[in-house]
Protein backbone atom coordinates (compact mmCIF):
# COMPACT_ATOMS: atom_id res chain seq x y z
CA UNK A 1 0.00 0.00 0.00
CA UNK A 2 2.96 2.25 1.44
CA UNK A 3 4.99 1.46 -2.09
CA UNK A 4 2.11 2.52 -4.08
CA UNK A 5 1.78 5.98 -2.81
CA UNK A 6 5.06 6.67 -3.05
CA UNK A 7 4.80 5.53 -6.63
CA UNK A 8 1.89 7.76 -6.83
CA UNK A 9 4.06 10.70 -5.26
CA UNK A 10 7.32 9.90 -7.73
CA UNK A 11 4.89 9.95 -10.76
CA UNK A 12 2.66 13.28 -9.30
CA UNK A 13 6.07 14.87 -8.90
CA UNK A 14 7.58 14.13 -12.26
CA UNK A 15 4.72 15.16 -14.53
CA UNK A 16 4.60 17.81 -12.31
CA UNK A 17 7.99 18.56 -13.29
CA UNK A 18 7.38 18.01 -16.85
CA UNK A 19 4.06 20.51 -16.37
CA UNK A 20 6.23 23.21 -15.48
CA UNK A 21 9.09 22.98 -17.80
CA UNK A 22 6.61 23.20 -20.84
CA UNK A 23 5.36 26.22 -18.74
CA UNK A 24 8.89 27.78 -18.56
CA UNK A 25 9.50 26.92 -22.10
CA UNK A 26 6.78 29.02 -23.55
CA UNK A 27 8.03 32.24 -25.76
CA UNK A 28 9.66 34.84 -23.21
CA UNK A 29 11.62 37.63 -24.11
CA UNK A 30 15.14 37.19 -23.57
CA UNK A 31 16.94 38.59 -20.56
CA UNK A 32 20.65 39.19 -22.71
CA UNK A 33 18.82 41.79 -24.81
CA UNK A 34 20.04 45.20 -24.28
CA UNK A 35 17.06 47.19 -25.45
CA UNK A 36 17.64 50.59 -24.81
CA UNK A 37 15.15 54.09 -26.18
CA UNK A 38 17.51 57.62 -26.90
CA UNK A 39 16.45 60.49 -24.53
CA UNK A 40 13.59 62.03 -24.90
CA UNK A 41 15.19 65.55 -24.90
CA UNK A 42 16.59 64.04 -27.98
CA UNK A 43 16.46 66.00 -30.81
CA UNK A 44 14.80 64.24 -34.38
CA UNK A 45 18.16 64.91 -36.21
CA UNK A 46 20.21 63.54 -33.38
CA UNK A 47 18.20 60.96 -33.14
CA UNK A 48 18.40 60.15 -36.82
CA UNK A 49 22.41 60.21 -36.05
CA UNK A 50 22.62 58.10 -33.26
CA UNK A 51 20.51 55.24 -34.78
CA UNK A 52 22.49 55.43 -37.92
CA UNK A 53 26.15 55.64 -36.25
CA UNK A 54 24.64 52.59 -33.62
CA UNK A 55 23.45 50.42 -36.90
CA UNK A 56 26.79 51.48 -38.40
CA UNK A 57 28.72 50.30 -35.24
CA UNK A 58 26.49 47.00 -35.16
CA UNK A 59 26.65 45.38 -39.23
CA UNK A 60 30.03 45.59 -40.29
CA UNK A 61 33.59 47.18 -38.90
CA UNK A 62 34.58 47.84 -42.67
CA UNK A 63 34.94 51.85 -42.92
CA UNK A 64 33.75 51.30 -46.97
CA UNK A 65 30.91 49.38 -46.20
CA UNK A 66 29.90 51.52 -43.79
CA UNK A 67 29.54 53.93 -45.73
CA UNK A 68 27.33 51.95 -48.68
CA UNK A 69 25.56 50.67 -46.55
CA UNK A 70 24.63 53.29 -44.42
CA UNK A 71 23.97 55.32 -47.69
CA UNK A 72 21.17 52.63 -48.34
CA UNK A 73 19.93 53.03 -45.22
CA UNK A 74 18.85 56.51 -46.20
CA UNK A 75 17.41 55.43 -49.17
CA UNK A 76 15.55 53.14 -47.32
CA UNK A 77 14.56 55.62 -44.78
CA UNK A 78 12.56 57.87 -48.06
CA UNK A 79 11.06 55.05 -49.65
CA UNK A 80 9.50 53.68 -45.96
CA UNK A 81 8.35 57.17 -45.50
CA UNK A 82 9.91 57.57 -41.87
CA UNK A 83 12.60 58.45 -40.04
CA UNK A 84 16.39 56.49 -40.14
CA UNK A 85 15.81 56.79 -36.12
CA UNK A 86 12.05 54.61 -36.72
CA UNK A 87 13.07 52.76 -39.52
CA UNK A 88 15.70 51.23 -36.97
CA UNK A 89 14.20 51.00 -34.03
CA UNK A 90 10.06 49.93 -35.70
CA UNK A 91 7.06 50.99 -33.23
CA UNK A 92 9.10 50.36 -30.18
CA UNK A 93 11.43 53.26 -30.22
CA UNK A 94 14.02 51.06 -29.01
CA UNK A 95 17.48 49.93 -30.07
CA UNK A 96 18.62 46.44 -30.14
CA UNK A 97 19.22 43.40 -32.34
CA UNK A 98 17.46 43.46 -35.38
CA UNK A 99 14.72 41.18 -34.85
CA UNK A 100 13.08 42.93 -31.45
CA UNK A 101 11.12 41.02 -28.96
CA UNK A 102 8.18 42.40 -26.60
CA UNK A 103 7.99 41.33 -22.92
CA UNK A 104 4.29 39.96 -24.64
CA UNK A 105 6.44 37.55 -26.87
CA UNK A 106 5.61 39.22 -29.96
CA UNK A 107 8.38 40.34 -32.24
CA UNK A 108 9.08 43.11 -34.66
CA UNK A 109 12.02 42.60 -37.35
CA UNK A 110 13.49 46.31 -37.97
CA UNK A 111 15.50 47.06 -41.35
CA UNK A 112 18.79 46.53 -39.55
CA UNK A 113 20.50 45.79 -36.11
CA UNK A 114 21.17 48.55 -33.77
CA UNK A 115 22.40 46.28 -30.83
CA UNK A 116 25.74 48.00 -30.73
CA UNK A 117 27.03 51.22 -28.91
CA UNK A 118 28.37 54.05 -31.40
CA UNK A 119 31.86 54.51 -32.10
CA UNK A 120 33.55 58.05 -32.85
CA UNK A 121 33.82 56.87 -36.25
CA UNK A 122 30.48 55.34 -36.53
CA UNK A 123 29.44 58.94 -35.66
CA UNK A 124 31.12 60.47 -38.11
CA UNK A 125 30.37 58.39 -41.10
CA UNK A 126 26.40 59.07 -39.90
CA UNK A 127 27.05 62.47 -39.42
CA UNK A 128 28.54 62.95 -43.43
CA UNK A 129 25.88 61.03 -44.60
CA UNK A 130 22.92 62.91 -43.13
CA UNK A 131 24.58 66.01 -44.34
CA UNK A 132 25.52 64.99 -47.69
CA UNK A 133 29.34 65.35 -47.17
CA UNK A 134 30.07 61.79 -47.24
CA UNK A 135 28.91 59.97 -50.20
CA UNK A 136 28.98 56.27 -51.70
CA UNK A 137 31.57 55.25 -54.63
CA UNK A 138 30.62 56.63 -57.90
CA UNK A 139 29.53 53.00 -58.66
CA UNK A 140 27.17 52.59 -56.00
CA UNK A 141 25.45 56.23 -57.03
CA UNK A 142 25.01 55.37 -60.38
CA UNK A 143 23.35 51.70 -59.58
CA UNK A 144 21.64 52.90 -56.93
CA UNK A 145 20.99 49.21 -55.07
CA UNK A 146 18.37 48.98 -52.81
CA UNK A 147 18.92 45.88 -51.15
CA UNK A 148 22.48 44.50 -49.60
CA UNK A 149 23.05 41.24 -47.85
CA UNK A 150 26.18 39.94 -46.28
CA UNK A 151 27.49 35.92 -47.21
CA UNK A 152 27.78 34.73 -43.27
CA UNK A 153 27.07 31.93 -41.69
CA UNK A 154 24.06 32.78 -39.03
CA UNK A 155 24.91 34.11 -36.18
CA UNK A 156 25.45 32.14 -32.75
CA UNK A 157 23.14 34.49 -30.54
CA UNK A 158 20.00 32.95 -30.47
CA UNK A 159 16.44 34.93 -30.09
CA UNK A 160 13.73 34.06 -27.52
CA UNK A 161 12.44 31.87 -30.11
CA UNK A 162 15.20 29.85 -30.44
CA UNK A 163 15.99 30.95 -34.05
CA UNK A 164 20.03 33.06 -35.01
CA UNK A 165 19.51 36.66 -34.55
CA UNK A 166 20.76 36.68 -38.22
CA UNK A 167 20.04 33.40 -40.66
CA UNK A 168 23.03 31.94 -42.45
CA UNK A 169 23.36 33.66 -45.85
CA UNK A 170 25.32 31.20 -48.18
CA UNK A 171 26.61 31.82 -52.39
CA UNK A 172 23.44 29.82 -52.94
CA UNK A 173 20.94 32.13 -50.75
CA UNK A 174 22.77 35.72 -52.17
CA UNK A 175 22.12 34.57 -56.20
CA UNK A 176 18.65 33.72 -55.23
CA UNK A 177 17.74 36.89 -53.50
CA UNK A 178 18.02 38.40 -56.39
CA UNK A 179 14.89 37.47 -57.52
CA UNK A 180 13.28 39.30 -55.26
CA UNK A 181 15.95 42.07 -54.33
CA UNK A 182 16.97 42.90 -58.41
CA UNK A 183 20.00 42.14 -59.59
CA UNK A 184 23.18 42.00 -57.78
CA UNK A 185 25.14 45.23 -58.99
CA UNK A 186 28.37 45.08 -56.65
CA UNK A 187 30.32 43.78 -54.16
CA UNK A 188 32.40 44.73 -51.13
CA UNK A 189 34.31 42.14 -49.18
CA UNK A 190 31.12 39.77 -48.27
CA UNK A 191 28.73 42.36 -48.89
CA UNK A 192 26.42 41.82 -52.07
CA UNK A 193 24.27 45.16 -53.26
CA UNK A 194 21.39 44.18 -55.04
CA UNK A 195 19.27 46.82 -57.32
CA UNK A 196 16.04 46.67 -58.90
CA UNK A 197 15.06 46.24 -62.29
CA UNK A 198 19.10 45.00 -62.77
CA UNK A 199 20.10 42.04 -64.36
CA UNK A 200 21.16 38.86 -62.07
CA UNK A 201 24.31 37.33 -62.36
CA UNK A 202 25.07 33.86 -62.20
CA UNK A 203 28.02 33.32 -59.95
CA UNK A 204 28.81 35.31 -56.76
CA UNK A 205 32.47 35.53 -58.59
CA UNK A 206 30.58 37.66 -61.09
CA UNK A 207 29.78 40.92 -58.83
CA UNK A 208 31.80 43.82 -59.85
CA UNK A 209 33.54 44.84 -56.87
CA UNK A 210 32.94 48.02 -55.57
CA UNK B 1 13.95 72.45 -40.64
CA UNK B 2 17.90 71.81 -39.74
CA UNK B 3 20.42 72.64 -42.83
CA UNK B 4 21.16 68.95 -43.31
CA UNK B 5 17.91 68.40 -43.82
CA UNK B 6 17.72 70.92 -46.73
CA UNK B 7 21.05 69.14 -48.00
CA UNK B 8 18.83 65.50 -47.81
CA UNK B 9 15.89 67.13 -50.02
CA UNK B 10 17.80 68.96 -52.74
CA UNK B 11 19.15 65.16 -53.57
CA UNK B 12 15.77 63.27 -53.89
CA UNK B 13 14.18 63.62 -57.60
CA UNK B 14 11.38 66.00 -58.15
CA UNK B 15 8.59 63.31 -58.14
CA UNK B 16 9.75 62.12 -55.18
CA UNK B 17 9.94 65.91 -53.37
CA UNK B 18 6.07 66.62 -54.52
CA UNK B 19 5.49 63.13 -53.33
CA UNK B 20 6.62 63.90 -49.86
CA UNK B 21 4.79 67.22 -50.02
CA UNK B 22 2.00 66.15 -50.88
CA UNK B 23 1.26 63.38 -48.24
CA UNK B 24 3.52 66.01 -45.60
CA UNK B 25 0.01 68.40 -46.79
CA UNK B 26 -2.47 65.76 -46.38
CA UNK B 27 -1.32 64.76 -43.72
CA UNK B 28 -1.62 68.50 -41.83
CA UNK B 29 -5.12 69.20 -43.43
CA UNK B 30 -6.39 66.26 -42.12
CA UNK B 31 -5.15 66.78 -38.53
CA UNK B 32 -5.70 70.25 -38.69
CA UNK B 33 -8.75 70.61 -40.83
CA UNK B 34 -8.06 74.11 -42.44
CA UNK B 35 -6.44 75.05 -45.49
CA UNK B 36 -2.67 76.02 -45.23
CA UNK B 37 0.11 77.67 -47.27
CA UNK B 38 1.72 74.67 -48.03
CA UNK B 39 -0.68 74.62 -50.99
CA UNK B 40 0.03 77.49 -52.38
CA UNK B 41 3.76 76.59 -52.44
CA UNK B 42 2.51 73.27 -53.99
CA UNK B 43 0.42 74.93 -56.63
CA UNK B 44 3.05 77.45 -57.59
CA UNK B 45 5.59 74.66 -58.14
CA UNK B 46 3.13 72.52 -60.12
CA UNK B 47 3.14 75.69 -62.30
CA UNK B 48 6.53 76.19 -62.93
CA UNK B 49 8.89 74.73 -65.38
CA UNK B 50 11.97 75.28 -64.21
CA UNK B 51 13.49 72.19 -61.99
CA UNK B 52 14.81 74.20 -59.51
CA UNK B 53 12.64 76.60 -58.81
CA UNK B 54 9.80 73.48 -58.07
CA UNK B 55 12.34 72.11 -56.44
CA UNK B 56 12.47 75.22 -53.90
CA UNK B 57 8.85 75.70 -53.86
CA UNK B 58 8.03 71.25 -53.03
CA UNK B 59 10.62 72.26 -50.66
CA UNK B 60 8.61 75.16 -49.05
CA UNK B 61 5.44 73.34 -49.01
CA UNK B 62 6.60 70.30 -47.31
CA UNK B 63 8.13 72.72 -44.62
CA UNK B 64 4.95 74.83 -43.93
CA UNK B 65 2.80 71.52 -43.80
CA UNK B 66 5.70 70.09 -41.19
CA UNK B 67 5.90 73.21 -38.77
CA UNK B 68 2.13 73.50 -39.12
CA UNK B 69 1.92 69.74 -37.87
CA UNK B 70 4.64 70.48 -35.29
CA UNK B 71 2.52 73.09 -33.62
CA UNK B 72 0.03 70.81 -33.11
CA UNK B 73 0.23 68.77 -29.67
CA UNK B 74 -0.26 64.96 -30.44
CA UNK B 75 0.72 65.45 -34.59
CA UNK B 76 2.81 63.17 -33.84
CA UNK B 77 0.01 60.49 -33.02
CA UNK B 78 -0.66 60.95 -36.35
CA UNK B 79 2.43 59.69 -38.88
CA UNK B 80 1.41 56.38 -39.71
CA UNK B 81 4.92 53.63 -38.57
CA UNK B 82 4.17 51.00 -41.51
CA UNK B 83 6.18 47.82 -40.74
CA UNK B 84 6.86 45.20 -43.45
CA UNK B 85 4.37 42.94 -40.61
CA UNK B 86 1.60 45.52 -41.24
CA UNK B 87 1.69 44.94 -45.07
CA UNK B 88 1.62 41.40 -44.83
CA UNK B 89 -1.53 42.10 -42.34
CA UNK B 90 -3.47 44.29 -44.65
CA UNK B 91 -2.39 41.92 -47.89
CA UNK B 92 -3.22 38.93 -46.39
CA UNK B 93 -6.61 40.42 -44.93
CA UNK B 94 -7.65 41.91 -48.60
CA UNK B 95 -7.07 38.79 -49.94
CA UNK B 96 -9.47 36.98 -47.34
CA UNK B 97 -12.04 39.48 -48.61
CA UNK B 98 -11.70 39.16 -52.16
CA UNK B 99 -11.95 35.39 -51.66
CA UNK B 100 -15.30 35.94 -50.13
CA UNK B 101 -16.76 38.00 -52.59
CA UNK B 102 -15.48 35.66 -55.11
CA UNK B 103 -17.45 32.62 -53.70
CA UNK B 104 -20.79 34.76 -55.25
CA UNK B 105 -18.98 36.52 -57.62
CA UNK B 106 -16.89 34.32 -60.01
CA UNK B 107 -18.30 33.49 -63.21
CA UNK B 108 -18.59 36.77 -63.96
CA UNK B 109 -16.19 37.62 -67.00
CA UNK B 110 -15.26 41.45 -65.78
CA UNK B 111 -15.00 40.06 -61.98
CA UNK B 112 -12.68 36.94 -63.15
CA UNK B 113 -10.51 39.19 -64.80
CA UNK B 114 -10.05 41.42 -61.55
CA UNK B 115 -9.61 38.48 -59.66
CA UNK B 116 -7.15 37.36 -60.93
CA UNK B 117 -5.01 39.93 -61.48
CA UNK B 118 -5.41 40.54 -58.00
CA UNK B 119 -3.84 36.70 -57.26
CA UNK B 120 -1.18 37.83 -59.10
CA UNK B 121 -0.21 40.84 -57.42
CA UNK B 122 -1.23 38.94 -54.01
CA UNK B 123 1.38 36.67 -55.35
CA UNK B 124 4.11 38.58 -56.23
CA UNK B 125 3.81 40.88 -52.99
CA UNK B 126 2.86 38.41 -50.34
CA UNK B 127 6.02 38.33 -48.42
CA UNK B 128 6.80 41.55 -47.83
CA UNK B 129 10.54 42.86 -46.33
CA UNK B 130 12.17 45.92 -45.35
CA UNK B 131 14.34 45.29 -48.74
CA UNK B 132 11.63 44.08 -51.23
CA UNK B 133 8.72 46.62 -50.33
CA UNK B 134 7.97 50.35 -49.37
CA UNK B 135 5.38 52.88 -47.93
CA UNK B 136 4.30 52.68 -51.74
CA UNK B 137 3.25 49.03 -51.53
CA UNK B 138 0.97 49.64 -48.34
CA UNK B 139 -0.72 52.65 -50.28
CA UNK B 140 -0.88 50.61 -53.47
CA UNK B 141 -2.78 47.54 -51.28
CA UNK B 142 -5.40 50.36 -50.08
CA UNK B 143 -6.20 51.39 -53.25
CA UNK B 144 -7.13 48.08 -54.23
CA UNK B 145 -9.28 47.69 -50.77
CA UNK B 146 -11.25 50.50 -52.23
CA UNK B 147 -11.70 48.98 -55.42
CA UNK B 148 -12.83 46.21 -53.84
CA UNK B 149 -15.64 47.90 -52.30
CA UNK B 150 -16.87 49.52 -55.35
CA UNK B 151 -16.68 46.45 -56.82
CA UNK B 152 -18.76 44.93 -53.89
CA UNK B 153 -21.15 47.86 -54.52
CA UNK B 154 -21.46 46.93 -58.13
CA UNK B 155 -22.47 43.25 -57.56
CA UNK B 156 -24.50 44.18 -54.98
CA UNK B 157 -26.08 46.46 -57.62
CA UNK B 158 -26.60 43.60 -59.90
CA UNK B 159 -28.44 41.34 -57.48
CA UNK B 160 -25.04 39.27 -56.18
CA UNK B 161 -24.99 38.23 -52.80
CA UNK B 162 -21.74 39.70 -51.05
CA UNK B 163 -20.46 37.85 -48.17
CA UNK B 164 -18.24 39.31 -45.84
CA UNK B 165 -14.64 37.05 -44.34
CA UNK B 166 -15.34 36.44 -40.84
CA UNK B 167 -13.69 38.24 -38.27
CA UNK B 168 -10.95 36.73 -35.88
CA UNK B 169 -10.29 37.82 -32.46
CA UNK B 170 -6.94 39.12 -31.84
CA UNK B 171 -4.91 36.79 -30.08
CA UNK B 172 -4.29 37.27 -26.73
CA UNK B 173 -0.89 36.89 -24.64
CA UNK B 174 -2.49 36.47 -21.83
CA UNK B 175 -4.90 33.88 -22.48
CA UNK B 176 -1.60 32.25 -24.71
CA UNK B 177 0.02 31.98 -21.17
CA UNK B 178 -3.26 30.99 -19.22
CA UNK B 179 -3.48 28.02 -21.99
CA UNK B 180 0.07 26.97 -21.44
CA UNK B 181 -0.49 26.63 -17.74
CA UNK B 182 -3.49 24.71 -18.90
CA UNK B 183 -1.96 22.37 -20.57
CA UNK B 184 0.66 21.80 -18.05
CA UNK B 185 -2.10 21.44 -15.51
CA UNK B 186 -4.08 18.97 -17.84
CA UNK B 187 -0.41 16.80 -18.16
CA UNK B 188 -0.55 16.56 -14.63
CA UNK B 189 -3.56 15.65 -14.02
CA UNK B 190 -4.16 12.92 -16.94
CA UNK B 191 -0.98 11.21 -15.59
CA UNK B 192 -1.93 11.10 -12.15
CA UNK B 193 -5.43 9.30 -13.19
CA UNK B 194 -3.27 7.19 -16.05
CA UNK B 195 -0.94 5.85 -12.88
CA UNK B 196 -4.36 5.48 -11.13
CA UNK B 197 -5.90 3.65 -13.73
CA UNK B 198 -3.25 1.21 -13.92
CA UNK B 199 -2.69 0.16 -10.49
Amino acid sequence: MKRSADKTATGLIVLGGLGLLAFALRPQESEHDQNEAPPDDMSAHEKDVLALARMLASETDNAKARVVIGWITLNAARTWRMSVYRLLTGKSGKFGPQKYFYPDGKKEVRYASTSKQPTAETYRIARGLLDGSITPPGQVERTKPSAYVELAPASKKLGPDGKPLQPEYTPEKILAKQQTYGGIVGRLNNWFLYAKGAQPIDSVEHATVV
Amino acid sequence: MTGSEYAILNRWSLDDLRSLASLQLARAQRVLGQPLVAQLYLDMAEQLSDPRERRRYYVSAYREARQALEAFPSANAFFELVLPKDIKNEIDALKSSYDVVNQTAKGRSDWDVHYQEFLQYYEKNKDPGWLNSSYATITNIRERAQRLEEWKKKLSGEGVKVLEPEKKPPPSPTKDAIDSATVALLLGIGGVLLMKGSK
